[in-house]
């Protein structure tokens, strides 16, 4: 009953009197580190940061741990399993080498650590052989500077055996004899050293560990492979192909070690077999092979953001291929688009999924993300706007007209009328999608007030323009159509005269 | 047997320590269900309706936040799809917000209770599709004016106009270059007289994190964004040397406006963000015209206390309310005295375990006994404190202690505490009310840091002190 009261009185106590001694790691560690790592070095919030308690990263050669306190890590770096993509600022400059070095032999005792300690001249060395060094590390600077000497391999006990042999499909393994059998130390399927000629299978067979949960298993391969897991058939690509056939399914595991077994198979051509494991609760996969299927590397669970039947869907972020500023809209039909508030135009339209939001939405939610859908095609990269005088021979570069970005409006289907202002003049600029045989994004133009020059409007730039008339043209699979105007070319630029009228533009999709 | 009865009585004297629950409630206002509520901007809106932005970009209207029953919190989405909104308040119909890249207001005209139009009042500065050119903005200053702080790019480098400059939008639209010398802020607010504060956060040329006075003109510390002075025909702001002092460079820099306060980087935080100043004429507790600084690393509030000493702010730094449940970025103050809170920890871990929060505190009416403000004066400092002091603890020397230390200005990350002193406590005397006591310090150092602690002084009621700490910056030292 008293218990919960008294606490923080014994806990104060020391804090308010006793200076923090340089050598006394664990409240350093608690003062400057716990906040991300946990006081329980397991991670702050749940493991949503890198823990520290049995991490290969901070046990064994202290070289790599001082390094990254000193400089800080850049990028992802998978520890026990789990991908993490954020940033270790740099402590060299704020922490003297006796407190890193107190730092490190606490982290390096606790949570189930077991590593020798660290003496301030250890680090005063590493201080001065990198005290040319400005930037963060990345794990695979470290990684090939000091490889984790604790880290157990994907997999354990891995033993590999090739079958030579012209196979259309997989084998029935236990009629063929091997022609070699090798035992495999780092724990990852690799084909590698086999691939000097086509026509082979191959089989591996070992232990991996999992905790408790569902965790999704990958498997891409060129050209057929499967994955088993306790002898059960998990994935499987049955016929002869290239990669970029990928296949995914989760399976309930209980925690400890699970029988693995992959078998592959290569007529001709190219080879590739990635497999991967991606833990209940993490985003990142975990490879069991050399090869690192490329397509599924993203560190972030996938966030499609979809309109709703009745209502678009807006994004405002980082969106590949336009400028910073990008306001994406995802409309119902699978067309989708992407405006410039900085050069005033659709710069891109797609078709398909609109966006994945979980790369911006995890973690840091660093870069830009391209759209998620097909076809997608840049019409536009220029400041949509000039005067008419201006854009006779070409579109004008260093562009004097000086539009500015007043917002937008959203109807009640969440349908956006941007608005545009050139001195006293406005244009709105609205989008909607029509349904029907062939849908289309209807984009319609009104100006309004007094222009003092005459304006002319960008309606494509840097793109192989096909089929143009005064009425209509093609930029890829999109149909561009114009009512109100005429479109005139310039230098290769689909460019509309503005008048007094609305003007209507209609993408459509071949 | 003897033992334990021992252990007894020590954990009855011990009863009485004081709990911040004995002072201030804390309370979670439930979220809508299922919705990832990274909270990253509040507004308080008329009729008690709250407004919160998220870092996702959706906007959420609140009723019922400042009710007895929380179970009767509802919600309604206002507008989605923004980018990043750090700033936001309501004013005359529409709400206002400051996102990466623009100043907006936004409003709802048929009534639907969905926002459909949405203004973009400025968007004058660059943005590069880096994720760190973070845009925090304030409400109104007495001009009507936004202050807007752009965070470095990658909090490092200047890559984009404006880049490392606060600057001032105005009711039209119009972008007014302010100050430069700005790194990575973490939220902003006022003072009582309406002066602008930012957060700035340890770092290059940041040894520390602290509370930084935005004067107009000022250089706040960081030339990584100096360049940009061009753009506006304004005089380039100063070079400091690297390695250097802050006291030292703005002796040569006149326009180098040094932190108000400075929160030691672990000791009072590690990622300060929202400030707001108590103007609630003690319907929070007796700190009138204290600044509170939230806390996203340490999901806490510290509460500062600033003066102006020769034209310069400073002042003490307290520990005051933690144990939120996530970390706390922007901050609101309600007259009424409700603070409103929330934020998030994805990307920068906080000890408050929850992804994600919102929270209020109310003042339960009891006062702790606390230091209330620490003054500077020629030879020493003045406390004041929120009852009257145990005058025979009070005047004990052996009570008090004091260390003074700076940061080392540098282009690289923080600093360590350096040019450690000792400055020495000759006389510790309480006043005929027992509200204050004055100490004589020898070897108070101008430009330091001084940590005053506190031991074994007691109210004269017998009252605990809650935070016998106080962090005091001594930019200037008075001449009376």
């Amino acid at each position: 009953m008293y218990m919960r009261r008294l606490l923080p009185v014994f806990l104060s106590l020391p804090l308010t009197f006793a200076p923090l001694s340089a050598q006394d790691g664990g409240q350093l560690y608690t003062l400057y580190c716990s906040a991300c790592h946990g006081a329980d070095g397991n991670g702050a919030t749940g493991g949503q940061f890198p823990p520290l308690a049995k991490s290969p990263w901070v046990q064994g050669n202290a070289e790599r741990s001082i390094k990254i306190v000193l400089h800080g890590l850049h990028g992802p770096v998978e520890v026990k399993g789990k991908t993490y993509n954020l940033e270790m600022p740099p402590q060299g400059a704020a922490l003297p080498d006796d407190q890193i070095a107190a730092i490190l032999t606490h982290v390096r005792a606790s949570w189930g650590n077991k590593s020798t300690p660290v003496s301030a001249d250890q680090v005063k060395a590493t201080r001065g052989a990198t005290a040319a060094r400005k930037e963060h590390w990345t794990a695979e600077e470290l990684l090939k500077l000091h490889p984790l000497e604790n880290a157990k391999p994907p997999v354990e006990n891995l033993i590999s055996y090739y079958y030579k042999g012209s196979f259309q499909s997989m084998p029935d393994f236990s009629q063929l004899k091997p022609d070699a059998v090798e035992e495999e130390p780092m724990g990852l399927v690799d084909y590698s050293s086999y691939a000097k000629t086509d026509g082979f299978a191959m089989m591996w067979e070992g232990k991996f560990y999992t905790p408790d949960g569902k965790h999704e298993f990958c498997l891409d391969s060129d050209d057929g492979a499967r994955l088993l897991i306790d002898g059960q058939l998990v994935c499987e690509i049955k016929a002869i192909g290239p990669a970029g056939r990928l296949v995914k399914k989760s399976v309930a595991l209980k925690k400890g070690m699970h029988q693995f077994r992959v078998e592959y198979f290569e007529f001709a051509g190219e080879e590739a077999l990635s497999v991967g494991m991606k833990q209940q609760g993490s985003n990142g996969i975990k490879w069991f092979s050399k090869d690192k299927g490329s397509a599924q590397s993203k560190t972030w669970p996938e966030i499609m953001l979809t309109p709703s039947a009745d209502r678009a869907v807006m994004y405002r972020n980082f969106i590949q291929g336009t400028s910073a500023r990008g306001i994406g809209f995802g409309f119902s039909g699978e067309i989708n688009m992407a405006y410039s508030a900085d050069r005033l135009a659709p710069e891109l339209l797609w078709t398909g999924k609109f966006i994945d939001a979980g790369h911006h939405w995890t973690d840091r939610g660093v870069g830009d993300e391209p759209p998620a859908g097909d076809d997608v095609t840049r019409i536009s990269n220029k400041l949509a706007y000039a005067f008419t005088e201006e854009a006779v021979t070409a579109w004008p570069a260093g562009n004097p007209v000086a539009p500015s970005f007043r917002g937008y409006k959203l109807d009640a289907k969440g349908n956006p009328t941007f608005l545009v202002q050139i001195g006293n003049q406005r244009f709105f600029d609205s989008y909607a999608v029509v349904a029907g045989a062939t849908p289309a994004l209807v984009r319609t133009i009104t100006p309004s007030g007094e222009a003092t020059k005459p304006v002319s409007l960008l309606l494509l730039s840097e793109h192989d323009l096909q089929a143009p008339t005064a009425q209509s043209f093609q930029a890829g699979k999109v149909k561009v159509e114009v009512e109100g105007g005429a479109v005139r070319y310039v230098t290769g630029n689909a460019i509309l005269d503005l008048k007094n009228s609305a003007i209507t533009i209609r993408y459509t999709w071949q | 047997m003897k033992f334990f009865s021992l252990y007894l009585s020590t954990a009855l004297a011990a009863f009485a320590a004081p709990q911040q629950s004995d002072f201030y409630q804390r309370q979670e206002i439930p979220l809508p269900p299922g919705e990832i509520m990274e909270i990253g901007s509040v507004a308080l809106l008329p009729e008690q309706k709250v407004a919160v932005a998220t870092r996702r970009g959706d906007i959420w209207i609140c009723e019922g936040a400042y009710g007895d029953d929380l179970g009767k919190v509802t919600w309604k989405k206002f507008a989605q799809g923004q980018h990043e909104p750090f700033g936001m308040f309501w004013k005359d119909g529409w709400l206002w917000m400051t996102q990466r890249p623009e100043v907006s207001r936004i409003k709802d005209s048929d009534g639907d209770g969905a926002a459909d139009t949405f203004e973009t009042i400025c968007d004058d500065w660059g943005i590069n599709g880096d994720y760190h050119e973070y845009a925090f903005g304030t409400e109104p200053d007495k001009e009507g004016n936004i202050w807007i702080t752009l965070c470095l790019t990658g909090s490092g480098g200047a890559n984009s106009d404006w880049r490392g400059w606060a600057v001032r939008v105005t009711p039209e639209g119009k972008m007014i270059p302010t100050c430069s010398g700005i790194r990575s802020p973490g939220g902003m607010g006022f003072n009582a007289k309406g002066d602008v504060f930012y957060c700035d956060n340890q770092g290059l040329w940041n040894g520390s994190s602290s509370v930084k006075w935005l004067k107009p003109g000022s250089f706040q510390g960081n030339p990584t964004g100096n360049k940009y002075h061009t753009l506006a025909n304004l005089p380039a702001p100063p070079e400091p040397v690297s390695g250097s002092r802050v006291e030292t460079e703005r002796a040569k820099f006149p326009t180098f406006v040094p932190p108000a306060v400075v929160l030691p980087h672990g000791k009072v935080g590690q990622s300060p963000t929202g400030i707001v100043c108590d103007t609630t004429k003690g319907k929070f507790g007796p700190w009138a015209d204290q600044l509170y600084v939230a806390e996203q690393c340490h999901s806490q509030i510290q509460r500062a206390c600033l003066e102006e000493v020769n034209g310069i702010y400073q002042g003490a730094v307290f520990h005051f309310l933690e144990g939120f449940e996530a970390g706390l970025i922007p901050l609101r103050l309600d007259p009424s005295g409700i603070i409103f809170s929330g934020g998030s920890n994805r990307g920068w871990a906080s000890r408050g375990s929850k992804p994600f929060t919102f929270e209020r505190v109310k003042w339960t009416g009891k006062t702790p006994f606390e230091m209330l403000t620490m003054f500077a004066k020629p030879d020493g400092f003045e406390l004041t404190f929120t009852e009257p002091v145990d005058a025979k603890a009070a005047a004990d020397l052996a009570n008090y202690k004091m260390e003074a230390w700076t940061y080392i200005l540098q282009s690289s990350y923080g600093s360590p505490e350096v040019d450690k002193t000792s400055p020495k406590i000759t006389a510790a005397t309480v006043s005929a009310d027992g509200l204050k006591v004055r100490l004589k310090v020898d070897g108070c150092v101008k430009g330091h840091v001084h940590h005053l602690t506190l031991s074994n002084i007691k109210a004269a009621s017998g009252a605990e002190m809650w935070h016998p700490q106080a962090f005091y910056t001594l930019n200037e030292i008075p001449a009376k």
